[in-house]
């Protein structure tokens, strides 16, 4: 076995450091019905990563979706302790942030995004690679172990 | 206001509120004229919404500018009669006590716009609620993001939001043209949700301009028009050429360069869509529910119509909900006598959507919303069908699909 590490840099759109095993999702994502916050497990029928696990891991897809009440559902995910250790986009729209930052103002808890890579993630990030995220910098980093 | 100097609510709002402004590049915070919170359903906002009320609430904080309510997660009045949990309606309780605290002004709706939280043209404001955006945006010509929960809360206490997105001039252009072909005088009320659900489907968080929706086109129209557009997309601002207040002409709306993308809609996308919208096509019916968003005093006036000497299929429960303004309306003016003999319950404060509808374990929803349509299968568990009211009410009577 072998280990490849490549880096790559983006916007540091939530601050942080944190690191876990991706869950890659080419489907946007709402959270509202999208997560069950009190199990960690994807509860969307019509999404490929359906039944997976988010609980430590670096979620990975392309823009969060749906209902305004999107928020508070990542909330409730921190609170039980099942959520992601840090999220990367494409690009990151307003509802995910904010559940992201409130998640360090009311739960201490952070949860590092960072969007707009120089390569699509989508397509640099493995499902169950080792990724690093880190927010303040804007970077992510990504191991994999390769046979050799 | 962030140094604290204001307290500690004002400064914990104000922290959430430029942290956001940062992410987004806002270069100021501009004054809202109201806030209108999501924060109200148990269902939906769990327990870590609760814990967040009433930290605001220990903190003291007031909301400074008018701030609605969003419907609560059940009927605050029949929850025992309905068999709500006790567990469940305690915590909702809580929440209904916080809010209060803070000053919620307890309409307890998704349609503020139509109980006195009426925003002027070009009035900023901090809503959440993706029906009530885009009809505040689209139909009223205000301007507002789609706040989240808590965030929505955080700018009803300090009275402001972070200044980017949709209360900037230069994001407000349409950016695909919506061609509707179908000829107006043969567009029903039944029509726009399906219409609404088709353009968010196609357009995702795009603004779309239509053209071929009648000068004449109704509030309640609109209304369920875009409360589809918001829950199959994320639209939340819409024009219609000639009829809303920012499209007086086609060609200063549409953004150039940017429309050359136009998405056609004609009877047979109709008719198609409105396929799509139900996830089973035969059966039997054991749940009709209407009220998505909240009747307003005309639409309960329909229905009474149509319902006017019938009576209900004992095995379908036929449920209306609305605001307590409403039922009080509907009461003086007898519509509500009406319904209640067909067979049917107006329900005040809640809906469908934000109550635990799974616990009567119903197996197939009815519905004349498109919003419903999209999200009942997941939040109520249930097969959905779409239909006009007059297709739900001829189905009530029947027992089964009409």
């Amino acid at each position: 076995m072998q280990k490849t590490r490549i880096t790559i840099k983006g916007y540091g759109v939530v601050n942080g450091v944190a690191e876990g095993p991706a869950l890659v999702s080419e489907q946007n994502i709402s959270l509202w019905g999208g997560l069950d916050p009190q199990t960690g497990l994807i509860i969307d029928k019509r999404l490929k990563i359906y039944g997976q696990q988010v609980r430590g891991r670096v979620l990975v897809f392309p823009q969060g979706k749906g209902s305004t009440t999107g928020a508070i559902v990542l909330l409730e995910a921190v609170r039980c302790g099942n959520a992601p250790a840090a999220i990367i986009n494409i690009r990151t729209e307003p509802i995910l942030a904010s559940g992201a930052l409130m998640a360090q103002i009311f739960y201490k808890k952070e949860i590092p995004i960072v969007d707009r890579l120089e390569k699509n993630p989508l397509k640099a990030i493995h499902t169950n690679d080792h990724v690093k995220v880190n927010g303040n910098k804007g970077i992510v980093e990504i191991t994999r172990q390769r046979k050799s | 206001m962030l140094a604290g100097e204001c307290g500690a609510a004002i400064q914990l709002a104000m922290e959430i509120l430029t942290k956001i402004g940062d992410i987004y590049e806002a270069e100021e915070m501009i004054e809202i004229a109201s806030a209108h919170t999501v924060m109200t359903p148990y269902r939906d906002i769990m327990d870590a919404g609760v814990e967040i009320c009433e930290k605001f609430a220990k903190l003291g904080a007031k909301y400074s500018v008018p701030t609605t309510l969003d419907p609560a997660g059940m009927d605050l009045q029949r929850w025992r009669e309905l068999k709500i949990p006790e567990s469940y309606a305690e915590k909702q309780m809580r929440i209904v006590r916080a809010q209060e605290k803070l000053g919620g002004i307890p309409v307890w709706t998704c349609v503020p716009y139509l109980h006195g939280n009426v925003p002027m043209p070009g009035q900023h404001l901090g809503w959440s609620e993706s029906s009530a955006v885009v009809f505040a945006n689209s139909v009223l010509g205000a301007r507002t993001n789609r706040l989240t929960a808590v965030v929505d809360m955080a700018a009803g206490i300090a009275g402001r939001v972070p200044k980017f997105g949709l209360h900037l001039d230069e994001n407000r252009q349409g950016e695909i043209l919506v061609k509707i072909n179908v000829k107006s005088k043969f567009l029903t009320d039944a029509d726009y949700p399906i219409i609404g659900y088709f353009i968010g489907k196609h357009v995702g968080d795009k603004i779309p301009v239509l053209t071929g929706i009648p000068r004449n086109v109704s509030t309640d129209q609109l209304k369920n028009m875009g409360a589809a557009m918001a829950a199959s997309g994320s639209v939340a601002l819409y024009h219609i050429a000639g009829v809303t207040p920012e499209a007086k002409t086609l060609t200063r709306i549409l953004r150039k360069g940017v429309w050359e993308d136009t998405l056609e809609l004609g009877t047979k996308e109709l008719k198609q869509t409105k396929e799509e919208m139900c996830t089973t096509g035969v059966g039997e019916v054991d749940f009709i529910a209407v009220g998505c968003p909240h009747y307003s005093i005309m639409e309960i006036r329909k229905l009474a119509a149509l319902l006017k000497g019938k009576k209900i299929h004992k095995g379908i429960k036929f449920w209306i909900y609305t605001t307590k303004y409403v039922e009080m309306l509907a009461k003086r003016a007898g519509y509500s006598s009406i319904i209640e003999a067909a067979g049917a319950q107006i329900l005040t404060e809640t809906c469908m959507l934000v109550s635990p509808i799974d616990i009567y374990g119903f197996k197939t929803l009815m519905t004349d919303s498109g919003k419903c349509a999209q999200y009942a299968p997941t939040l109520c568990k249930t097969e959905v069908l779409y239909g006009s009211i007059e297709d739900c009410v001829k189905t009530a009577i029947k027992g089964s699909l009409y």
